[in-house]
This record gives C-alpha cells, sequence and structure tokens, in this order.
C-alpha cells in the first residue's frame, strides 16, 4: 500500500541555512555547519523526501540557490522538490536540472497563471507542488506570498480552488502562524481542506513534538507532514520520530539506515 | 563502465549519482559508439512513451540498443524506460516498444479510492525467490513510485516484483540480463541502492 510521508523542508537564504518562526528567519549555518553540527545525514536518512525553499526576502538568486541544490541532489536518494523565485520557464529547467525532481510555487500561482499552465505542460503536474501560505490568526485566514510579504484579499479557502482550478500535483500548506512554534499544526484548517480536494496534502508549520505528527495523520486526511524545525529534529531526532510515528500504526516507509552509515565508514 | 542512455527524456543526473556514490564509473551517451563501448546500459526517462520512442528512432540508436541486448549486455529500465522495453503502450495512442518481453503498457484504472498518478513509497511483492535485481532486500521493501501507466500482473515467468495500486501490476522484471523496474531505485534511497549494485554488479 502507499505509504505516508515525512518531509523535512529546509529553507535557504543566500547559501545559508534557516530556522524561521512565523516567518522570521534566523541564520543556523551552510551546508558544512549542517553537517558537522546537526548530523544533517541522520536527517536525511530519516525522511522520504526533502524540500528546499528558497527564502530570500530580497532578490532570490536562482543560480546560487541552485548551485547548492546540486550538492545535495549528489549526496542524498531521495524525491528532491526545490522552489523559490522561479518567474520562467528558465528557472524551472535550472531547478529541475540541478537535481529537483518537482519544482515548488508560491507567488506565481498568483501573478503569474499562465507560467503554471505551461510548466504543467511541460513538466506534468504531478512534478509541480503549490504552496499556500496563510495565516490563521487573521479574519478569514488570508492568504500571503512573496514569501509571507504580501498578503492577499483572499482567503485559504479561496486560495486552494484557485489553485485546484489550474492545476497542481500536491498541495504544501503553511500555517504562518503555528511555524516555528512547536505547538502543533492546524489540525482544524487541515481537517477541513484535506476532506474537500483531491490533491494530495502537505502539513506544514508548528510541528515540534513527534507526537503532532501522529496527530496529523490520524486526524487529518493528509498524505505528508513536514517540518522545517532544524532546532527540534536535530541529529537522530527525525529517525526517532519516524520509529514513534511508525509505532502508531501510522504506514510509513522503511529502509536501512545503517546502509548509509557503512558506506560512510 | 555503465553508460546511461540518454534519449532526452527526463533528469539522469541523479541515476548518474547514486552510481557514482556507489563507486562505479558512468557516462552518459547518446550515440551509437558509447552505446557500442558499454559494458552495462541504463535507460532511465519520465515522461511520453511515444516521445521517448520518436527520441529514440530520431537519435538512430534503436538498433545498437537491441544488437547489444542480444549480444547480453545487461540493460536497467528505469520508469518509462522499463516500460520501453516492453512490447507496446497505450498511451497517448499506441505505439511500439522494444519488445523484448510481451507486457502492454496502459492507463491505471480510475477508481475513486486512488488518484493518478500513483506518487510515493509503495511496497514490492518478490515473487521470484532467485532473483538477482532482489538479491540482500527484504520482500515487501519501499520503492518510490511517480507514474500514470503500467503493466498490469500477468503469469509471465519474468516478472520479479508486483505492487499493489488499486490492483496489483508489475513492478520489476528480470529476463537473463534484461531488467527492469517502475519504481525509481535513485530516489529510493537504501532499498534502491541496494538494486542499483546489484545491477552494477552482473
Amino acid at each position: 500500500m502507499l505509504k505516508k510521508r515525512l518531509i523535512f523542508v529546509l529553507l535557504y537564504d543566500n547559501g545559508k541555512f534557516m530556522q524561521s518562526r512565523n516567518f522570521k528567519l534566523q541564520t543556523v549555518g551552510n551546508m558544512e555547519w549542517l553537517k558537522a553540527n546537526y548530523d544533517y545525514d541522520s536527517i536525511a536518512y530519516a525522511i522520504d523526501e526533502l524540500v528546499v525553499l528558497n527564502v530570500s526576502k530580497d532578490n532570490k538568486n536562482v543560480a546560487d540557490f541552485c548551485k547548492c541544490l546540486r550538492e545535495i541532489s549528489k549526496q542524498y536518494f531521495m524525491p528532491i522538490a526545490a522552489g523559490g523565485g522561479i518567474k520562467s520557464i528558465e528557472d524551472a529547467k535550472k531547478i529541475f536540472s540541478a537535481g529537483a525532481d518537482k519544482i515548488v510555487l508560491n507567488t506565481t500561482y498568483f501573478n503569474n497563471t499562465r507560467l503554471i499552465k505551461e510548466l504543467i505542460k511541460v513538466y506534468g503536474r504531478q512534478s509541480i507542488i503549490a504552496s499556500i501560505d496563510y495565516n490563521r490568526n487573521e479574519d478569514n485566514s488570508p492568504v500571503y506570498i512573496k514569501s509571507g510579504q504580501c498578503r492577499l484579499a483572499m482567503s485559504l479557502e479561496e486560495a486552494i480552488t484557485h489553485v485546484e482550478d489550474i492545476g497542481a500535483g500536491e498541495l504544501l500548506l503553511t500555517s504562518i502562524y503555528d511555524d516555528g512554534t512547536g505547538e502543533g499544526y492546524d489540525y482544524e484548517n487541515l481537517i477541513n481542506v484535506s476532506k474537500r480536494v483531491s490533491t494530495p496534502v502537505i502539513a506544514n508549520g508548528g510541528c515540534g513534538q513527534f507526537i503532532q505528527f501522529v496527530k496529523v495523520f490520524q486526524e487529518c486526511k493528509v498524505s505528508a507532514a513536514a517540518t522545517s524545525d532544524l532546532f527540534n529534529f536535530m541529529c537522530d531526532g527525525l529517525q526517532e520520530a519516524r520509529e514513534f510515528v511508525r509505532n502508531n500504526e501510522v504506514k510509513l516507509a522503511k529502509w536501512d539506515v545503517d546502509y548509509f552509515k557503512c558506506k560512510k565508514g | 563502465m555503465i553508460t546511461i542512455v540518454n534519449y532526452e527524456m527526463g533528469n539522469l543526473t541523479s541515476v548518474k549519482n547514486a552510481f557514482e556514490y556507489l563507486g562505479y564509473n558512468v557516462k552518459i551517451a547518446q550515440n551509437n559508439l558509447d552505446i557500442q563501448n558499454a559494458d552495462k546500459l541504463v535507460l532511465p526517462g519520465v515522461g511520453s512513451y511515444k516521445m521517448a520512442m520518436e527520441n529514440i528512432h530520431r537519435l538512430g540508436i534503436l538498433k545498437c540498443i537491441q544488437k547489444k541486448v542480444e549480444q547480453k549486455c545487461p540493460i536497467l529500465g528505469i520508469c518509462l524506460g522499463m516500460q520501453l522495453l516492453a512490447k507496446d503502450s497505450r498511451e497517448d495512442g499506441y505505439t511500439n516498444g522494444f519488445g523484448f518481453l510481451p507486457y502492454n503498457v496502459e492507463k491505471f484504472i480510475e477508481k475513486e479510492d486512488i488518484s493518478i498518478p500513483h506518487m510515493g513509497f509503495n511496497d514490492v511483492k518478490i515473487v521470484n525467490k532467485n532473483s538477482k535485481m532482489f538479491f540482500g532486500i527484504n520482500d515487501l521493501s519501499d520503492f518510490y513510485f511517480v507514474h500514470s501507466y503500467r503493466i498490469e500482473k500477468n503469469k509471465d515467468g519474468y516478472i520479479s516484483g508486483i505492487t499493489v495500486y488499486g490492483s496489483e501490476f508489475v513492478s520489476a522484471f528480470e529476463k537473463d540480463n534484461i531488467w527492469g523496474v517502475q519504481f525509481h531505485p535513485e530516489k529510493s534511497q537504501s532499498n534502491g541502492l541496494k538494486l542499483l549494485s546489484n545491477f552494477a554488479r552482473l
């Protein structure tokens, strides 16, 4: 049977990786630093998919981002999705050829739907993840674009209808209010959304404890649960989370983590 | 030398990265000379069956690949590449493949409980206990799939793996030197790397 997925979202900003809380960013370190201090390899061997997002609030440099992506995709053997700052077919092409299997789009879904349709035609709907950021702490949970900097006059519900009309392989739903808090996912909205959409949903924002992964899978009909929290899941944290989730009757894929450790010697 | 055939369908880099991680030399090839010199061939690929066969004809590499396979050069087809090794496909009308195996490729039947494409990790039931492909890999191991077309389960003796999505389909076959997998071993963590290393050691 098809398994549920645990996803790590790596937040990239001008060569550094970031920790985010309510979309306010704090530098953690570059890739070398992550590997040395967070045992990033352990995180990578514990997840089903990796999402790498360019969350720079100023000009998102696609070329530098791709360089980083190329390094990551060389060493990890799982599906990789990447996005942030894709403004043209050429940008998308660069990101795919840097090793991404899927691309993630957010702002483009709301200001250049023609590009999305073109991308779907060239790469197929299954290669496109629509990322929706919203704030449940405001009336009607309005949606934000441009890395959370610009509010739209559109509710979460309207945004989902809009995105599904254009077409998307998956929906990455990030609750800005819960992001980085560790207090748990926005279960209420996730329950409602996943009930009415046919597109697979990735829940994101708020996970800080193992039990919250279990809760989101059990209560909401989501395909995947994501976290970008390096602090709460450092070192073997995600490995242990995976075990915990599996022991709670959630079906997750299995593989041999020690295989990689032996390879590295 | 493991030679990856570039027939311009999808990303070859991840397959190359995986073999290099395992310590093998890899070459990406698009012409008959490189294909002739290969010790092993890999046919990766995602996208349209019809376009893939058109590209293979346009590049003029069809006969060369057929000849190598007849000479017992190991070949591994991945995802679309696996389907091309079969007889034909119903995708975009009707297209003939290499025909090394007598299978037809057809679309998943739409049902309420399954969404198409079939995407994510799913388990593979190993039906050939002497499988070289799955040597050292547990029964019901998980592999990563992304596809909308598949080869329906049949009684052919060359099938080595079966997966359930809506109904049972062929997720792996091996006929002597001809191997095909519907999933992406290069995206399936250690389970996939083990399979690629079994192929590299053939």
